[in-house]
């Protein structure tokens, strides 16, 4: 016993409607492929490994420090906490918005949050060392 | 000898004061005449580019934030000479100057992208992009060593 078939009128009611997908996979022109954009954005993490190795040796190494020179409770955790945040939100912000663009915008993107992630850390580095006299 | 831009996007690659050396008018000309000469939607993105009163702001209102990301570039060249990363180790030490060069590079990178990434964009996104640049981007090494 097999199933009935379906009439043609069902048919085409469950055939997709061409212009609604097209609009759906339209991107803008110059977007590039989706394997060149996942590559961008593993190498700027990569890139970005750097800073945030940065920031969790002054996690560990200036508390010591601070306690060794006997001013514990002056270590400057904010500005430990803020060089870790810095450059994964650098990174997510830069991942948000190269979204939908060509590929020199994304670089351009990168580029800048991997900059601003160096130059944070580099400005908390030379704040510690003025806090620590 | 710098050429007008073929089309608005090339508007991140202008310099200030191209007004001032008689650039401005062919500009103008191209972005009134490009809507006319097809109907591909790269039309309608020169439609929407700013044009007149407006553009001539919208590029004014960027100056300012140009020579600030340019004091800042040097200033990061300077500070970056005052401070010291303690990597005893090759690797270290060339990751730390990789850090170093990207930090003055890191004016003219955010400015770029906030000029090229706001192309369409309101005027006040693009100077708060451009303002929120200068507020991550200051270069303490160097203000921490003139203040101290």
């Amino acid at each position: 016993m097999s199933a009935p078939e379906p009439e043609e009128s069902e048919i085409e009611e469950l055939e997709p409607e061409g212009p609604e997908i097209e609009e759906l996979e339209a991107t803008p022109p110059g977007t590039p492929p989706l394997w060149a954009s996942i590559v961008a954005a593993i190498v700027f993490a990569l890139f970005l490994v750097h800073p945030m190795f940065l920031a969790i040796s002054d996690l560990v190494a200036l508390p010591e420090l601070y306690g060794i020179l006997g001013i514990a409770d002056r270590t400057p955790w904010w500005l430990l906490v803020t060089g870790i945040a810095v450059p994964p939100v650098a990174y997510v912000v830069a991942l948000l918005l190269a979204r939908r663009r060509p590929m020199p915008t994304r670089v351009l993107l990168f580029g800048a949050a991997l900059g601003a992630a160096y130059a944070v850390q580099l400005s908390l580095v030379a704040i510690a060392g003025v806090l620590l006299g | 000898m710098a050429t007008a831009p073929e089309d608005p996007d090339d508007e991140a690659l202008r310099w200030a004061g191209d007004e001032e050396r008689g650039l401005e008018p062919a500009f103008r000309e191209q972005e009134r005449a490009a809507p006319t000469a097809s109907g591909d939607p790269a039309s309608a993105a020169v439609v929407a580019a700013p044009a007149g009163r407006a553009g001539t702001l919208r590029r004014l209102a960027v100056v300012p934030f140009l020579l600030a990301y340019l004091a800042i570039a040097i200033g990061w060249g300077i500070g970056v000479q005052r401070i010291a990363s303690g990597a005893t180790d090759p690797i270290g030490a060339g990751l730390w100057q990789f850090g170093e060069f990207f930090a003055i590079i890191a004016a003219p990178l955010w400015f770029a992208a906030a000029i090229v990434g706001t192309r369409r964009a309101p005027l006040l996104a693009r100077l708060g992009w451009l303002l929120l640049g200068v507020a991550v981007l200051l270069p303490w090494p160097f203000l921490l060593a003139v203040t101290a």
